[in-house]
């Protein structure tokens, strides 16, 4: 296991979070020791002298008040705004430095009398309202919180009466309660790290540390104790497969129990099967012996599912029967051969398999079980703040491959590359870049810009991988109807546009608008091409083609002609591409000749 | 609300036994078991953290058997209107409402648990002094582990038993 930080964790609490001048704060010192944690506040209360055997989290204490430190005569008063601006300190969408915060209820607020410094130094004698439900400080903190680090999970940290408090802090937003005294915290709060905690792949194979990653692996950690058979979603090259193995790593069972994978890509239907369900020799020709399948194989664990939305649909037939009946037959096998099989199945897809549903290439029975969890892996462009680790890691690896390599660093106008673009491929884009500017270059120290093999012009991402859950139009339409196409169209939501968007873009809206039509005009066109004896690629019947498209089946030649011409001309930008297009570039003069002849 | 008597469970059952008592009691425990090394807290414990039971059990008995007095209804009658009642009928209007409630209220019997579990705590703590006796170093008081377990048990129970009180005047 690779050395990865410890979760560190922001405690706001008066009592723990105090500094004193001339000692160290002693309750803190002892909630530390009772829930192992490691103290790394830094200022006089930390407790140097104190270590913890095996740390479940280091704890940055904060006062919530001001002064922080204060002594007999001083006036102690809740600080809203310094809380906001330290949560906000640790809490930068690039990686937050919080896995999770714990969080006091009650706060004393007043004079720091000799009595009340004599009980705890630096405390306060309290004022009316401090101790009252209604006027927890802590519960201001909560809503505050909600509303400007909604992703921050808060966990309530007292020794309050939990029943006084716990409708308030559930709707704020509060996640848990720990009672700071009773017995069975500190294994609740190893619990509520684990399963809110935004923290980084321990093992370090899923490299980052945006919030966008550690809230897709804090979901997959919360499925992952479900048991659920989950599908993930993401782009290619995003890292898929290493999530579903992260899944299986922090299933119930351990990461003991057993990872097969199979990759749909380019398998034959019975290929595809045998591997899945296995076979009995002689099942079909090539089967000479038999073959266990693979989910023979994740009994008891995990069997991942690559690229599922490739599956062909006999296999599809055969793997409802195991998702129904828990039981798997080999590939020419008899009721002797059936097995009863635990698996949990992990799907992967950078397709939308509700339209493959709708059309009818993938079963939605089979969708609804393989999908009872759901999850996106978020492209590299939506985790920029990752591409410096994951570079810099890729580096070392392309090094370690080279013997006698030089070491190397990435200069900071590389680095500026590297972060410019948006990686339609994702990390295995970027893990391709990098290994090639290293290979390519073995006598140099530094990488720079022209090392890098990257496009000129920043690539935009490709809608057809954005997930199916957001309203983003999804290509190609070879997974879809038309039917879809129609409705996707009729309910893209332009209202939450930001306003600063909107400028300017009316005449990109109907180029775009232009060669939508234009596309589907050449598509109609192209699908009536017939083979011909003079012409190899086949011939284009327009007026069929058109009348297909239109519904009308006696349209007229110069109808066609007029419909081709007002598609095709709808911008004058697109008219220019069209007419540089061969098929639609023909057609479209053809169009015109014959309406300047009527 | 009787703020006072609330504010004082608070001093005594939040402020002192969970913040303060309990935690040093699971601090302890982790030193016993290896899992924390602290010599600044380990040379206090036994010498200034576990006695503090005797400097307040005294507040803890006085906390349970001034509840009554302070929460019951029978406050109200010095409070308005109950306040101006002629006197002869305060001669009997507060011992029939005390009685009432002492018989229809579970708080009798909370208090009295309340009580035990104090008695308890007390009974407890001189059970493990005797049982540590003169041994001072953590090494020769590991094999006492169970036995301070047991006495934190005691003490969590009696502040399960204080959080049960009402924290107003229940009339019924």
């Amino acid at each position: 296991m690779r050395n990865v930080p410890l979760p560190r964790i922001l405690i706001i609490d008066d009592l723990f979070g105090r500094t004193l001048r001339c000692s160290r704060n002693e309750q803190r010192a002892n909630l530390c020791s009772r829930f192992l944690l490691r103290d790394c506040t830094g200022d006089a209360g930390t407790t140097p002298s104190q270590q913890i055997e095996a740390p479940i989290a280091e704890a940055v204490f904060h006062r919530g008040q001001q002064p922080a430190c204060a002594s007999v005569g001083d006036t102690v008063e809740n600080d809203l705004p310094g809380v906001l601006n330290f949560v906000r300190e640790g809490f930068r969408p690039g990686g937050p430095c919080w896995s999770l915060a714990l969080l006091d209820l009650c706060f004393y607020t007043g004079d720091v009398t000799k009595e009340s410094d004599g009980e705890n130094e630096g405390m306060p004698a309290g004022r009316g309202g401090d101790d009252e439900p209604q006027g927890y400080f802590g519960l201001q903190i909560l809503k505050v919180l909600q509303r400007e680090v909604p992703d921050l999970p808060v966990i309530i940290l007292s020794s309050q009466p939990r029943e006084d408090v716990s409708r308030a802090f559930s709707r704020l937003g509060g996640l848990g309660f720990l009672d700071r005294a009773a017995r069975e915290s500190p294994a609740q709060l190893k619990d509520y790290i684990f399963r809110y905690g935004l923290l980084p792949d321990q093992e370090g194979r899923l490299i980052g540390r945006s919030l966008a990653l550690l809230l897709a692996l804090r979901r997959a950690r919360l499925a992952s104790r479900s048991g659920k058979n989950i599908l993930i979603f993401g782009e290619r090259g995003s890292g898929k497969e290493l999530l579903a193995e992260y899944v299986n790593r922090h299933s119930a069972g351990g990461p003991r129990c057993p990872f097969v994978k199979v990759d749909a890509g380019g398998l034959s239907a019975e290929l595809y099967s045998s591997a899945l369900f296995g076979h009995r020799k002689g099942a079909f020709t090539d089967a000479r012996a038999n073959k266990v399948g693979a989910i023979v194989e994740a009994d008891g664990g995990d069997l991942f599912l690559d690229e599922i939305g490739n599956m062909p649909g006999a296999v599809q037939l055969g793997l409802l029967r195991v998702l129904q009946e828990r039981e798997v037959m080999p590939l020419g096998g008899t009721s002797a051969d059936l097995r009863k099989v635990n698996v949990r199945f992990l799907s992967a897809t950078n397709g939308d398999l509700d339209a493959a549903a709708r059309s009818g290439t993938f079963r939605s029975d089979i969708l609804d079980r393989l999908r009872q969890e759901m999850f996106c892996l978020p492209p590299l462009r939506d985790r920029k703040e990752d591409i410096v680790l994951l570079a810099e890691h890729y580096v070392r690896r392309a090094l370690s491959h080279i013997p006698g390599a030089l070491g190397r660093d990435i200069e900071p106008e590389a680095l500026a590359r590297l972060l410019d673009y948006d990686w339609p491929g994702n990390v295995r884009e970027l893990e391709n870049c990098i290994v090639s500017a290293v290979a390519h270059h073995p006598d140099v120290e530094h990488l720079q810009p022209n090392h890098l093999e990257i496009p000129s012009h920043p690539a935009k991402s490709t809608k057809h991988e954005v997930p199916p859950q957001t309203t983003q139009v999804t290509f190609p339409v070879g997974d879809m109807s038309l039917d879809d196409v129609v409705t996707m169209l009729d309910n893209v939501d332009f209202s939450r546009i930001p306003r600063e968007q909107w400028a300017g873009r009316i005449e990109e809206l109907e180029t775009a608008w232009a060669r939508f039509m234009a596309r589907y005009l050449k598509a109609g066109l192209e699908a009536s091409r017939r083979p011909a004896v003079k012409n190899p690629t086949g011939e284009l019947f327009l007026l069929p083609a058109l009348q297909l498209l239109t519904g009308n089946a006696t349209l007229k030649a110069w109808q066609a002609y007029d419909k081709i011409k007002a598609i095709c001309q709808l911008t004058p930008q697109a008219e220019v591409e069209n007419t540089q297009d061969p098929v639609l570039g023909d057609i479209l003069a053809r169009a015109k000749r014959s309406r300047r002849g009527r | 609300m009787n703020a006072s008597w609330q504010r004082k469970r608070i001093r005594f059952n939040h402020d002192w036994l969970k913040n303060e008592y309990l935690l040093a009691l699971g601090c302890w425990q982790r030193m016993l078991e290896d899992s924390v090394r602290d010599p600044q807290s380990e040379g206090r414990f036994l010498t200034s953290v576990l006695p503090t039971w005797t400097k307040r059990r005294e507040e803890a008995y006085a906390l349970v058997l001034s509840f009554e007095a302070e929460m019951s209804p029978a406050v109200l009658m010095n409070r308005l209107p109950l306040k101006d009642v002629q006197p002869e009928t305060r001669a009997w209007l507060e011992p029939l409402i005390r009685d009432l409630w002492r018989s229809r209220s579970v708080v009798s019997h909370h208090l009295q648990e309340t009580v035990a579990a104090i008695t308890a705590v007390d009974d407890g703590y001189d059970q493990l002094r005797a049982a540590i006796g003169d041994r001072t170093s953590i090494e020769e008081l590991r094999s006492l582990y169970d036995e301070f377990a047991r006495f934190e048990g005691l003490c969590q129970e009696l502040s399960r038993r204080l959080g049960l009180l009402p924290a107003r005047i229940i009339v019924t």
